[in-house]
């Protein structure tokens, strides 16, 4: 049996709702680029 | 029926190519060299965007090092990592911008299709492409050679 075979879960659109809406807001507020990684100008 | 063999022999090797993509990914997100870089909303769902200096993309980082955002940030890329490797979501399009590319990671538990390969009538139209070039574009190819 390979790890693909267990069932995957579908959430509904309000637990979708729910994940995304604090990952755009971490995403938006907490965090900034990684300074070293841009590329010089 | 030896076409409908060589398209499932075909389809194999996509899925295998979209599987080490995901393995891949999966091992850099561990690895540290790609991180979560956006989240692209759709009306079914959403998808990550992941990326790093591999890609041409920066990493994200906490603002003020924080250690309690750069925890959360390790977090969700090993999550993914682990959505990745399980194959519970896979790597859905690549998004090309001017510094470099990168993965978008899409499957049903963010409520969006995870990709299927699909060469749909390929071998029709392969049957079909030969039958045509080689009615009417017989190519002399003695006239070819200098």
């Amino acid at each position: 049996m390979a790890l693909t075979d267990t069932p995957t879960i579908r959430p509904s659109k309000g637990s979708l709702f729910l994940v995304a809406l604090p990952i755009i807001i971490f995403i938006l507020f907490f965090t900034q680029f990684k300074s070293p990684d841009r590329p010089p100008v | 029926m030896n076409d409908k063999r060589k398209t499932q022999h075909e389809l194999s090797i996509l899925r295998a190519i979209q599987r080490d993509m995901d393995i891949i990914t999966a091992g850099l997100l561990l690895a540290g060299q790609f991180t979560i870089i956006g989240i692209f909303i759709t009306p079914d769902g959403f998808a990550l965007s992941v990326g790093g200096p591999l890609s041409g993309e920066s990493r994200i980082e906490s603002k003020n090092n924080n250690q309690a955002v750069d925890a959360t940030i390790d977090a969700i890329d090993i999550l993914l990592a682990m959505l990745l490797i399980s194959g519970k979501v896979g790597i859905g399009a690549i998004t090309v911008s001017s510094d470099g590319f990168s993965f978008t990671i899409a499957g049903p538990i963010f409520g969006t299709q995870k990709p299927d390969p699909t060469l749909p009538n390929a071998p029709k139209v392969f049957k079909e492409f030969n039958t045509v070039v080689s009615k009417h574009f017989d190519i002399d190819m003695d006239s070819q050679k200098n």
